[in-house]
């Protein structure tokens, strides 16, 4: 009963899938946990990785900064205030709408081509920070690695980048947040909708995929979620 | 085009073009250069180029501009594509798509618009170039998001 009333709020922000799909498939105990995990995640919360995030910014203006969490008014005002240059692209609303397009043309194979020639075509060493929130953990293995390349090729040398990874198990549903910035350490997460965990990201595996970086640093919340913070 | 505003009773707020507003209906389409010395309404289709300098653009729930475009304040309700310069204002709306980069003083976004690109807040008394318009033989404005064109450079 629960669950159904956090299926309405998200069917009512037209980002679920009339029949919830993805909930109905992880159970109903998963579905009651993920729900409470909503609401308590409802909130502001305080983000150790953003903090450090902007550390490395600060007294630099005219940053570039780029958000693949889509533009949100909060984002744009606090970035562009300090006087930075924003670049917005909201990856995983671009990638469903790949997903959708591949589906009906049975061109999935393409698909990892396509996200990076349509939505991670960023000239090399373009950006100062990237803010990539919890995205990664939502792409398919084969487009992964590549994005993460990609990501690392458009960041100056000494740039930043901030990433988000739930601590669950691999096919756990989580909730997707919108973040915005509040402060230089406050976000408020704005639910977005519920997703399957494609797989589980321990340090391990962190560390194997930024290996190319040139330091990964990890602030473990309370929260179940692993910031990650690394720099070329 | 007309300039006579088409407000229907009891139609919602925000759909209705400004007052006084040249309107360009939903079934008109449009190729080429449009420059205006008053507000603009498009709910229909332009492909090329507009330049409005002190005025407004408001593109329509079903207005989709393919264009650079250099105005006062833009109001997006439809679909924009191009590379945008508002001296004063932008605003996406709920139901707006914007995709380029845009230079303005202020931006405002609802919840729910979908915007792609890059964003550069104009300071008080900073002036910069407005929107390159650069119209190809078809019509279609030739200018994309910056970035993107970079990156077609690089690979090819």
């Amino acid at each position: 009963m629960l669950g159904e009333r956090f299926r309405s709020l998200f069917r009512a922000a037209g980002e679920l899938p009339a029949n919830g799909g993805i909930v109905l498939a992880a159970g109903a105990a998963r579905r009651e946990a993920a729900a409470r995990r909503f609401d308590a995640a409802e909130a502001d919360r305080q983000s150790s990785g953003l903090r450090q995030f902007f550390e490395v910014l600060r007294g630099q203006p005219r940053m570039r900064i780029l958000d693949l969490g889509g533009a949100t008014q909060a984002n744009i005002n606090f970035i562009t205030l300090q006087g930075h240059k924003l670049y917005t692209e909201d990856l995983l609303l671009s990638l469903d709408r790949l997903i959708e397009q591949a589906r009906e043309s049975r061109a999935r194979q393409a698909l990892p081509a396509r996200v990076l020639a349509e939505h991670l075509n960023f000239p090399a060493g373009e950006f100062d920070g990237i803010l990539v929130w919890d995205t990664l953990e939502f792409l398919e293995e084969d487009m992964l690695g590549p994005s993460v390349a990609r990501l690392q090729a458009a960041l100056k040398p000494g740039g930043t980048l901030l990433s988000f990874f739930h601590t669950h198990a691999k096919g756990e549903t989580v909730p997707v947040y919108r973040y915005q910035i509040r402060d230089h350490q406050t976000l408020h997460l704005q639910p977005r909708a519920l997703r399957p965990l494609p797989r589980a990201f321990n340090n391990r595996n962190l560390e194997r995929m930024f290996a190319n970086f040139r330091s990964v640093k990890f602030f473990l919340a309370r929260d179940n979620l692993r910031e990650v913070i690394v720099t070329r | 085009m007309t300039s006579t505003p088409m407000v229907k009773p009891g139609e919602p707020e925000r759909v209705r073009e400004r007052p006084g507003a040249a309107a360009i209906g939903k079934s008109v389409v449009i190729k080429g250069e449009i420059s205006s010395s008053e507000d603009l309404f498009v709910d229909g289709e332009i492909r090329g180029a507009i330049e409005l300098r002190d005025h407004s653009l408001t593109v329509g729930p079903n207005g989709k501009v393919d264009a650079n475009v250099t105005a006062r304040e833009i109001v997006v309700q439809g679909t924009l594509n191009g590379n945008v310069h508002a001296s004063d204002k932008i605003e996406i709306r709920k139901t707006g798509s914007l995709l380029g980069d845009l230079t303005t003083a202020r931006i405002i976004i609802e919840d729910g618009a979908y915007f792609k690109g890059s964003i550069d807040i104009l300071k008080p008394g900073q002036k910069t170039e407005p929107a390159r318009v650069a119209v190809s033989g078809s019509g279609k404005p030739t200018v994309q998001p910056s970035l993107h064109m970079a990156a077609e450079s690089r690979q090819s």
